[in-house]
């Protein structure tokens, strides 16, 4: 019976809401569509705008869009699409100057949220932030700039202190991410020698996020959140970068924008470099505009070429020209012929999922970057404050029962549960960051990180206390 | 083919329609009937059939374009199939095809009936009967879609059920699409029952007349249909609601939201309205010349017997089929050519016929000009390719269909007028045709088996050929 009154409630509910918010996309290519669909799954009204009528009926049928044929930059359309009452427009065309074009009209028509997608690295240097600021674009994404970046990260595992703080900036939780080289890398988190008054609050692999526990092993590719007090992020940043001065060989396979980007990153970092081109012309191209790198003209796929240049000292490789297969096929050549570290790119949505079988370490598709990090944007509103790493981990406060602390209890003897830890105890004034054999004191309150949703937890530590 | 996801939809499908017998059971307790008892029985029946069919089932995957046609097919028939227990319990008829034919009739918002004397049905068969055309007018899959949390997403099972060769959302979800949709025919059906009821109609009639006019059905409660009332207003009304059923319904949403102009842009309601026109004149001209006395009892006739045919409700307030060869003729043609896309009527509709018209006259222009590049515009919206084909082909398989099913019944021995009236008004879904199934007459005299060919091709009428047709498609069941 109860099962029959939620049913109808549901479909009472069902009839009665009518959901306020409507996204507008510009672009019905892959990028559009995947975010048609995390967006229809938010519960947001889409309506996507392309110029290609067959496009955008398999768009119809895929996702339940409403779907219009006609461009971002024409105001007629928009206006059909319901622009008045858009909070969010995201182009991404294929087209840059189209996709500002209607990313001013949006901002002109009054639309909340605005999100572009740029091919175009030049458009962006730093200098140039009239984008952001006169247009009224919120978020600006660059493919080649997001890949780069992404590279950078992976070549220069980098420490970032300071992404999120808590109880007024005293206690700051970093990110660091583990290399090959890295003094963490193939070690128990027991055997981590951290400074005192730090914790790894939780591992970040192949996008999961769980906290360890002192068996745990740390691998390269991991991300490690580590939670401190502010004084000891001196410490941690000594420690990390000890063995962070050996030059490494870098080889690029492609002249494309990407690869020409990470030269230019890199020029500066002592690396050595060397880029394979195909084609001659953009080879003198490369040569004229970069210093500091050895061009090579040839296949990057070209096995005796690669054996030459010393593929099998090579520390990383990246093959990003501008054929995903040949892409895939050279830098699984490079793995097998004895490369450390190999990224390829990709730029179709399909081959992004083929990490699994071909043996290259890392497949980045710029596509599944942009939609990530729109994605991001998007989410930020919505996650409540009490949330962090987008979301995906909860912080709660937690009072100590009295009668628990005047047992004279111990962290360790609380009922441990894999998905929560003790963050910070405070006590009075003092924060402490606790290991196992602290003893509670009465009016103790804890900052507990959880990567559930569950409400009770004050009952999950305690019991019945 | 998953067929279990098919069972899993069709089970909801029938708790649904089980679930709707539950008006007619209120109408049955108010007028103290004695039919309450079946539909209670069938009620019980069609739900808990539609239960067990769920139970043994699963839904969690997706519906995709084979599922979709499968479920729209299948439901229909199964809920005609049960639409006619009613029937059975309550003793209207005494064998099953005939409660099936009025059943499909009804669903399918043709209209035609194998009742003799309406006035002998108690209040609640009446009210199921014309429910059912109200329930099949928008569409019970379109209606399931605004309902039911799970069916949220589907295209498919939308297009298959929606008339028209192109599927226009009014808002970005098709659920919301579906909400909408309804509510406008809801609103549509209120007007007119209050606006009967202001003008002396009896509340249960005007309903009753209400639901057959904007679902574009044509039951009515009683035998002689509309001309029972003989009232100008009453009339008038009629026609004016009928006009707008077949109206598409995408621009009775956009003159609800203030934009008048749309009205006017928009070809395929000028081509609706230029048709309308042209066949009343020209019927006014024909009746007044050769049978009626004034011009005003000839106007009255005319467009109320134009607009009934157009819009394929099939009520009548005259026996036309006493009128001369010419306004019967231009009525059969009417039949074909039905009312505009995204309606509740059924036939060819405008907007097909408009852009065959325009092909045709493109053929001929290319004739000329050998090396033309040309495009095929309605309005400002270029048809593509794909489209105007699917247009062709429709037409194409509608008068085959059409010439076979008229030939098979000639077979029975039908005569001729009344053969190609009976297909062409159950396949445009209609209802009354000439001759032997003229608008004072059933479709009693027929057989068996013609009865069960026309319940198909009012099927066919109703989900517009395709859905029903690609069914039957050896390949369709190949895994």
């Amino acid at each position: 019976m109860s099962s029959m009154v939620s049913k109808f409630k549901k479909i009472k509910d069902n009839l009665t809401s009518s959901p306020a918010y409507q996204a507008i996309i510009y672009g019905g290519n892959q990028i559009g569509l995947q975010l048609a669909d995390q967006l229809t799954k938010l519960g947001r009204d889409v309506v996507i705008i392309d110029e290609d009528d067959r496009v955008l009926r398999q768009a119809q049928e895929k996702v339940d869009v409403m779907a219009l044929a006609g461009s971002g930059v024409d105001i007629a359309t928009l206006k059909q699409a319901g622009i008045s009452k858009t909070k969010l427009m995201i182009a991404v065309s294929n087209n840059d100057e189209k996709n500002i074009l209607t990313s001013i009209y949006a901002n002109k028509l009054g639309v909340d949220e605005i999100v572009a997608k740029i091919n175009d690295y030049h458009a962006l240097n730093k200098s140039n932030s009239v984008f952001s600021e006169n247009l009224g674009i919120d978020l600006i994404v660059n493919p080649c700039q997001i890949v780069v970046e992404q590279i950078k990260d992976l070549i220069r595992p980098t420490m970032k202190t300071e992404i999120e703080s808590f109880v007024d900036g005293r206690v700051q939780l970093s990110e660091v991410m583990i290399s090959h080289r890295s003094p963490f890398a193939f070690n128990h988190i027991a055997q981590i020698d951290l400074p005192p008054q730090t914790i790894i609050i939780s591992l970040l692999r192949r996008n999961r996020l769980f906290i360890p526990h002192g068996e745990h092993k740390i691998y390269p590719g991991d991300t490690v959140y580590i939670l401190g007090k502010k004084v000891f992020r001196a410490k941690l940043g000594q420690l990390l970068s000890k063995s962070q001065n050996n030059k490494e060989k870098i080889v690029l396979a492609g002249g494309s924008n990407i690869n020409y980007q990470l030269a230019k990153v890199f020029k500066r970092n002592q690396a050595i470099l060397s880029l394979i081109e195909e084609d001659e012309a953009r080879c003198e191209e490369l040569v004229e505009d970069l210093s500091d790198i050895l061009i090579l003209h040839g296949k990057p796929t070209n096995i005796d070429l690669l054996k030459e240049e010393g593929i099998d000292q090579a520390d990383i490789f990246v093959a990003a020209g501008d054929k995903d297969e040949a892409n895939l096929l050279s830098g699984l050549a490079a793995k097998k012929l004895g490369s450390k570290k190999v990224i390829a790119i990709v730029n179709s949505l399909e081959y992004s999922y083929f990490s699994e079988i071909v043996n290259v370490d890392t497949i980045l598709s710029p596509q599944v970057l942009v939609l990530e990090r729109i994605l991001d944007f998007l989410h930020q509103g919505q996650v409540e404050s009490e949330s962090i790493l987008n979301g995906q981990m909860r912080l709660v406060r937690v009072d100590v029962p009295k009668k628990f602390a005047r047992k004279g209890m111990e962290i360790k003897d609380l009922n441990n549960s894999s998905d929560l830890i003790i963050g910070i105890v405070i006590r009075g004034k003092e924060l402490i960051i606790p290991d196992g054999d602290l003893e509670f004191k009465e009016d103790d309150q804890l900052l507990i990180f959880t990567l559930s949703a569950k409400s009770d937890l004050q009952r999950d530590l305690f019991g019945n206390y | 083919m998953r067929l279990k996801i098919v069972f899993n939809m069709l089970g909801k499908l029938l708790i649904f329609v089980g679930l709707s017998m539950f008006l007619p059971l209120l109408v049955a307790l108010y007028y103290r009937e004695m039919d309450a008892v079946s539909f209670l029985v069938s009620m019980g029946l069609t739900v808990s059939i539609g239960k067990i069919m769920q139970r043994f089932s699963f839904s969690q995957q997706e519906i995709r374009h084979r599922e979709g046609f499968a479920i729209v097919t299948l439901g229909w028939i199964l809920i005609s199939i049960f639409g006619s227990i009613p029937f059975m319990l309550s003793g209207v008829f005494d064998n099953f095809i005939d409660a099936f034919f009025e059943s499909v009739s009804g669903f399918t918002t043709t209209g035609a009936t194998v009742i003799m004397s309406l006035e002998s049905l108690s209040h609640s068969i009446l009210f199921w009967r014309s429910l059912s055309h109200w329930l099949g007018g928008m569409g019970i899959i379109v209606m399931s879609i605004a309902i039911l949390p799970e069916l949220a997403g589907s295209m498919q099972l939308f297009k298959a059920e929606v008339p028209g060769p192109v599927h226009d959302r009014l808002r970005p979800r098709i659920k919301e699409t579906a909400k909408t949709l309804w509510v406008i025919y809801l609103l549509l059906t209120v007007s007119q029952i209050i606006l009967l009821f202001v003008n002396d109609v009896p509340l249960f009639e005007a309903v009753i007349h209400s639901f057959g006019t904007v679902s574009t059905g044509g039951f009515s409660s009683r035998t002689l249909s509309v001309r029972a009332y003989d009232s100008l207003i009453i009339d008038g009304i009629m026609v004016f609601f009928m006009f707008l059923a077949g109206t598409n319904f995408t621009l009775h949403y956009q003159v609800l939201r203030g934009n008048i102009k749309a009205l006017f842009n928009n070809k395929e309601f000028r081509f609706y309205v230029f048709l309308v026109t042209t066949a009343i004149i020209l019927i006014t001209i024909n009746l007044r010349l050769q049978v009626y006395k004034t011009i005003v009892e000839s106007i009255r006739y005319a467009a109320f017997q134009t607009l009934s045919i157009i819009s394929t409700a099939g009520f009548a307030t005259v026996n036309y089929d006493i009128w001369p060869p010419f306004s019967r003729g231009i009525l059969l043609v009417l039949m074909f050519i039905g009312g505009s896309a995204g309606s509740t009527a059924g036939g060819i509709k405008v907007i097909r016929i408009y852009a065959l018209m325009k092909k045709g006259f493109q053929e001929l222009y290319k004739l000329i000009h050998p090396r033309a590049v040309t495009s095929l515009k309605i309005g400002n919206r270029a048809v593509s390719e794909e489209v105007s084909t699917s247009i062709l082909g429709f037409f194409f398989l509608y008068i085959i269909v059409f010439v076979v099913a008229a030939i098979t019944l000639t077979s029975f021995g039908i005569d001729i007028v009344s053969s190609i009236s009976a297909v062409a008004a159950t396949l445009g879904n209609i209802g009354p045709g000439l001759g032997l199934i003229g608008p004072l007459k059933t479709y009693v005299p027929l057989p068996i088996t013609g009865k069960l060919l026309l319940s198909f091709c009012m099927l066919l009428g109703r989900l517009e050929i395709y859905t029903v047709l690609v069914f039957m498609l050896s390949g369709f069941w190949r895994k």
